[in-house]
């Protein structure tokens, strides 16, 4: 079950050196671009831009691709629903589901879209530390008056960093209650529902008991939710600005041509 | 430091958990609770930093009362606590996030977060291992985790729960090894366990049983008077030889007692007068 999608990577290249805030501006900046864009030689400029920064960042691109293949037959839905559902002059004259030309154009537009901006977000992760994406969305989202729905940007920012922290231990869960009902006599090939519930409930068990237990190492290390102060502090440096500055005169430029 | 008041506490669902526990803990005292599983040990410690609040009766910590919510940092600042499962009180998601978890709560400044949380990891010899992810480390380096994490929050009194008990011999050993480093840096350490051996040299050893105290003195005397048997607990057999040998008119010094080597020595000093 090693899934390596989304994760990160080792370095010291200037984009893992980059604020965690300045990337998450980048990523919400070019994901903006990439849905704007409805040319193809637009999306050709922005995928060169991703090379580029690729190059950068030292991460291999056939790592970054492979974020993208869990979603490939998302993707894959996504085009042939276009290709087949939308009006104009056909391909192949066929009775029921007609190809068009306008619908490969569209398909192929939307494919890139959905996996551009999985590639961005790609690069995101694997130049950036999970606590440093946290960090960072806390520290955007601080200002905001997140108090009067009762919660505080480090709330979110807990939440967060311990759905990472646990994730895995959840589905390895998973995998040991399975086997162990697999060793009683569980049959996943022929009842698949009640195979379902002999899984679910005792994982859903053990994880509340598992999350009683955190609350509790959490609380006894003086947890509150409230004003916290961070091991790794943020602080922009002149090479954020840089970037930011560079990742606006670059969308300036693309929104202007 | 800590006093606990005829101290009842009973479950949500009813059921009783302590009865009429009266408990003063002095400043800089090693105490063991024993027990077995059940009796209640676990409750009664979840007391000492309000993670539990009694039905009856009073706990206080340096003279704050447990009850009172505007009291819960403070003594959770004076009052840290190990817990069993070494897995689940892993927060951070590297080592050093982890230890730096108490201290970003008390919103102290990043220069003295770092200080702690090198100071702690070097205590317990993990310094070497910072940007691990919990699924790298052992079991045993991860209860050391935990134990790291309690220290950087520099309180008084540390209890630690059961924390060998999920862990093999050989980490067993790793960790005891640093609460025995501990007791002369934290100034007090509430030890449980249900292995009488881990409370040999404690300055105090109480027993539980079914929510009660129901021994306290002593490890010698403890040791000695009791039949720990009654209470689900057994004797370890470097107590059984000392108890033997003491039986047979050889007397030798519990408190120079701290390795089974020590023994060795004292029986080899002897010169084999028994």
């Amino acid at each position: 079950m090693p899934e390596t999608a989304f994760n990160y990577v080792y370095g010291d290249s200037l984009l893992h050196r980059l604020d965690p805030r300045t990337k998450l501006a980048a990523v919400m900046c070019l994901s903006i671009l990439v849905f704007r864009e409805e040319s193809f030689a637009g999306m050709g400029l922005l995928i060169s831009f991703f090379l580029l920064l690729t190059g950068i960042s030292g991460v291999r691109l056939s790592f970054l691709l492979r974020s993208v293949r869990p979603l490939l037959f998302f993707i894959f839905f996504i085009f042939c629903f276009q290709l087949f559902s939308t009006k104009g002059t056909p391909i192949i004259p066929l009775p029921v589901l007609t190809p068009t030309y306008e619908g490969l154009r569209l398909g192929a537009l939307l494919s890139l879209r959905f996996g551009l901006l999985l590639l961005y977000a790609a690069l995101l992760t694997a130049s950036t530390l999970p606590s440093q994406i946290t960090n960072g969305i806390e520290r955007l989202l601080r200002p905001l008056p997140l108090r009067h729905l009762g919660v505080t940007s480090f709330d979110l920012a807990t939440m967060m960093s311990l759905s990472i922290r646990f994730l895995p231990s959840f589905l390895e869960n998973a995998a040991t209650i399975r086997a162990a009902q697999l060793a009683r006599g569980l049959d996943l090939r022929h009842d698949l529902r009640r195979g379902i519930t002999a899984i679910a409930v005792p994982l859903i068990k053990r994880s509340v008991l598992s999350a009683e237990e955190v609350t509790e190492a959490m609380e006894s290390r003086c947890y509150q939710g409230q004003c916290r102060t961070s091991l790794h502090e943020l602080r922009m440096q002149k090479l954020d600005w840089a970037a930011l500055l560079v990742l606006g005169a670059f969308s300036l430029l693309f929104l202007a041509v | 430091m800590i006093r606990i008041e005829d101290l009842s506490y009973d479950f949500p669902d009813g059921a009783q958990g302590l009865k009429q526990i009266n408990l003063k803990i002095e400043r800089g005292e090693f105490l063991g609770i024993v027990g077995r599983n059940g009796s209640g040990k676990s409750t009664l410690v979840r007391h000492l930093n309000g993670l539990l609040k009694p039905t009856e009766g009073k706990v206080s910590i340096n003279g704050m009362d447990t009850a009172d919510p505007s009291n819960l940092l403070k003594i959770r600042q004076t009052v840290g606590m190990v817990f069993q499962n070494p897995y689940t009180q892993f927060v951070g998601t590297t080592l050093e996030e982890d230890v730096a978890f108490g201290p970003e709560n008390l919103a102290l400044p990043p220069e003295e977060i770092r200080e702690r949380v090198d100071r702690a990891l070097e205590v317990v010899g993990l310094e070497n291992f910072k940007n691990h992810s919990p699924k790298t480390l052992s079991g045993g380096q991860s209860q050391c985790a935990a134990i790291a994490s309690a220290l950087a929050m520099k309180s008084e009194c540390i209890v630690f729960d059961e924390i060998s008990s999920m862990l093999d011999s050989r980490s067993r050993e790793q960790v005891r090894e640093i609460i025995r480093k501990l007791r002369k840096k934290v100034r007090t350490i509430v030890y449980v366990t249900h292995r009488l051996e881990e409370v040999l040299y404690a300055d105090r050893v109480i027993i539980m049983d079914r929510g009660e105290i129901v021994r306290e003195g002593s490890p010698k005397t403890v040791f000695k008077a009791s039949d720990p048997g009654k209470f689900g607990l057994e004797l370890p057999p470097v107590v059984e030889l000392l108890n033997s040998l003491e039986a047979r008119g050889f007397a030798l010094d519990w408190a120079r007692l701290a390795s089974i080597e020590n023994l060795a020595e004292e029986i080899w000093e002897s010169g084999w007068k028994i």
